[in-house]
């Protein structure tokens, strides 16, 4: 993670503004990646040594560090030794601690004995430590612009890494932010936005309970590249910058590496109904894993979201694989304790676990292998403009199997 | 700790010397341990940082120096400080980084007389003049942590000690490596494997090693054993260190007198730090409170 020092920013107020690398900064990158491309071969110290020098054009200084930090990591390095530069030490200084021979020498009758020249056993000493392995391209050779996001998102995860909570108001991908906060140890709250029915979430850790720490920068930090899939997300975070505290904000459309994208759908059945629904309802955004919802102190999921993109109507769509009559009325209860009257469950009829046929309910969508995208279109209309609700089968689910 | 602080009353705090000052003192607030027990060899010199510890672990109950310790439970040991002169040319080199750094500090400490050096080195690195300046003064430092004068000096000692169990210390990785390579000494640095160092260790007790240099690694945290004579080629990081350094040949054998050479350059800023260094060392008495 970044030095505070190398954090290139201005501060107004109690807000702290990153200095992204913008389309300006491209041409020196490009230099930088040419010096890169220059050594490639040759021993990692000599390209260290050589990058502390200006480049050849003129270019920040602290920012020219952080793209260096950053290609680093990338960039590969190779290991060039004819033997284990492990063995060829346990030989070496084992003979050297016995021999009264001068070092040559040594040298000399252990490569002898293990078979190589003298100066293949030099070479492979310390061929294995960092400033020795021969510099590497990657397998993936970056562009100027790539190189930009990627020292951006260095950028910002340097300030997140001083922060001691977050609040993130997104749409889409909720479920593994939730998921990495969860796997990390983080506290996951929910926070109602008032005159929004959509919540955002407070991420920070136990111990900030009692006291600000930046003890969960790193976890908090690694949310970011998780965020830019989000089809929308604006970030507050609380920092501790230059010795204040100050605010972070960070929306998507800044400019940061996305990092690698994340499984969107968990089953066919989802991607198929995605895309049967964009086909069915071409006015409608069809969001994958939009916000969590609070419900009953518990939180939902809901898979997708459904906007209408002229009049904003907005529904929330789960599917339901293996069920029983129990899970589904506590899911109701939840539904109507969270107030939340526009999500439509669609459940798998022969997926029922137990017996028990289905509670009555008129957001309930009966689907077999394939969600018809067209059927839950009717019910949003319908429910919209208030008229009954379509049940396939007739009025009450069916049930089967 | 956050999962763990809940389930212990006795806290034991080895090498306490690292918390009272940043990031890692969290940890120990996350206890609950109302007991609570900390070790050192290096209590904080700094006077923010141990009324931090207090607060953290709790006063001071027991106290006693390497130096009042050497001979009983430590093995008693001498140190020979040389005093080595630049050559012509490093002395060259050494003045003009020396005179690039003060020009700047000067002009700082006139404007900020009762700024902190943490002050200074902030504001430098705000500016080109300032970033050449620290820059000029890391060559001078390094310069002098491993002149011609000392690598003529450890051929010496090493020739001198060619029996012995010996420990050589640099200021940093790239020094450790160039003695490895010129005098086939096997290198103990944070880019050998975990592995590969337990397996030196054991080779430098069976004896078919007899000599290991290191710039940090061997500093404090390892046993290393049966050390009898260390040379101190350089060192970066003030008194903690070098009493960490020196307590790596305490290790008490019958008949034991342990041997450390400290390298210093004549006429240098190494001169005042070692200086400073030793006072650690010095015995002091028993403290019980």
């Amino acid at each position: 993670m970044l030095p505070e020092a190398l954090l290139p920013c201005s501060i107004q107020g109690n807000v702290v503004l990153p200095h992204f690398l913008a389309e300006h900064d491209h041409v020196w990158l490009r230099v930088l990646l040419e010096e890169y491309a220059r050594f490639v071969g040759r021993r990692q110290r000599e390209l260290d040594e050589h990058l502390r020098q200006p480049l050849p054009c003129a270019s920040p200084a602290v920012k020219r560090r952080i793209a260096i930090h950053v290609l680093t990591r990338h960039w590969g390095s190779r290991r060039a030794a004819t033997i284990p530069p492990r063995r060829a030490r346990a030989a070496v200084f084992a003979e050297a601690a016995r021999s009264q021979e001068k070092p040559a020498a040594v040298v000399a009758s252990v490569a002898a004995a293990l078979g190589v020249t003298a100066a293949e056993l030099t070479d492979a000493l310390f061929a294995d430590l960092p400033g020795e392995r021969l510099v590497a391209a990657p397998g993936e050779v970056l562009s100027p612009g790539e190189l930009a996001l990627r020292t951006n998102l260095a950028i910002a995860q340097g300030f997140l890494f001083r922060s001691t909570a977050v609040v993130i108001d997104m749409e889409g991908n909720a479920r593994a932010v939730v998921r990495h906060a969860k796997l990390r140890g983080l506290i996951c709250a929910v926070v109602p936005r008032e005159g929004e029915r959509r919540a955002a979430l407070e991420i920070s850790g136990p111990y900030a309970l009692f006291r600000r720490t930046l003890v969960y920068g790193r976890a908090l930090s690694e949310i970011l590249p998780l965020l830019a899939w989000c089809h929308r997300f604006r970030l507050q975070a609380d920092c501790v910058v230059r010795g204040q505290q100050l605010m972070l904000g960070l929306a998507s459309g800044d400019p940061i590496f996305p990092g690698r994208a994340p499984r969107l759908y968990d089953s066919k059945l989802e991607e198929r109904f995605a895309r049967d629904f964009r086909r069915v309802a071409p006015d409608w955004d069809v969001i994958r894993e939009p916000e969590a919802v609070q419900a009953g102190g518990t939180l939902i999921f809901p898979d997708f979201a459904l906007r209408h993109r002229a009049d904003g109507r907005r529904w929330l769509v789960e599917i339901v694989g293996f069920w029983t009559r129990d899970y589904v009325e506590r899911k109701l209860a939840l539904l109507r304790v969270a107030g939340l009257r526009d999500l439509v469950l669609c459940i798998d009829e022969s997926r029922n676990c137990a017996d028990g046929s289905l509670p009555s309910s008129s957001r309930i969508i009966l689907f077999r292998r394939r969600v018809d995208a067209a059927a839950v279109l009717r019910l949003i209309e319908r429910e919209s403009a208030g008229a009954e609700p379509e049940r396939r089968g007739g009025g009450v689910p069916r049930r089967t199997g | 700790m956050d999962r763990l602080g809940n389930r212990f009353d006795l806290l034991v705090v080895d090498e306490a010397h690292h918390f009272g000052c940043g990031l890692r003192d969290e940890a120990l607030e996350m206890s609950i341990a109302a007991a609570r027990l900390g070790l050192t060899a290096t209590p904080p010199c700094d006077a923010a940082v141990a009324e931090r510890l207090v607060e953290l672990v709790g006063p001071t109950a027991y106290e006693l120096t390497i130096g009042d310790l050497a001979g009983t439970f430590l093995s008693g040991f001498d140190i020979v400080t040389l005093h080595l002169d630049l050559t012509a040319a490093e002395r060259q080199a050494y003045e003009g980084w020396m005179t690039t750094f003060r020009t700047v500090h000067a002009q700082f400490r006139h404007v900020a007389p009762g700024a902190s050096w943490e002050d200074f080195a902030r504001t430098a690195a705000r500016t080109i003049e300032g970033r050449r300046a620290l820059d000029a003064l890391r060559r001078a430092r390094k310069l002098v942590t491993f002149t011609e004068a000392k690598r003529e000096m450890l051929r010496v000692l090493l020739h001198r000690h060619r029996d012995a169990r010996l420990l050589i210390f640099t200021a940093d990785n790239e020094s450790a490596y160039s003695i490895a390579r010129e005098h086939l000494v096997m290198p103990f640095t944070c880019d050998i494997g975990r592995g590969e160092r337990e397996e030196v260790l054991v080779r430098f007790r069976e004896g078919t090693l007899r000599a290991l240099v290191s710039a940090r690694v061997l500093n404090e945290g390892i046993d290393v054993p049966d050390a009898d004579v260390a040379i101190i080629m350089g060192g970066a990081l003030g008194q903690r260190e070098h009493v960490q350094r020196v307590g790596r040949l305490l290790r008490p054998l019958e008949g034991k007198r342990a041997l450390v050479y400290e390298l210093v350059s004549r006429q240098t800023t190494e001169v005042r730090l070692a200086r400073r260094r030793r006072a650690g060392l010095a015995p002091r008495g028993a403290a019980a409170v």
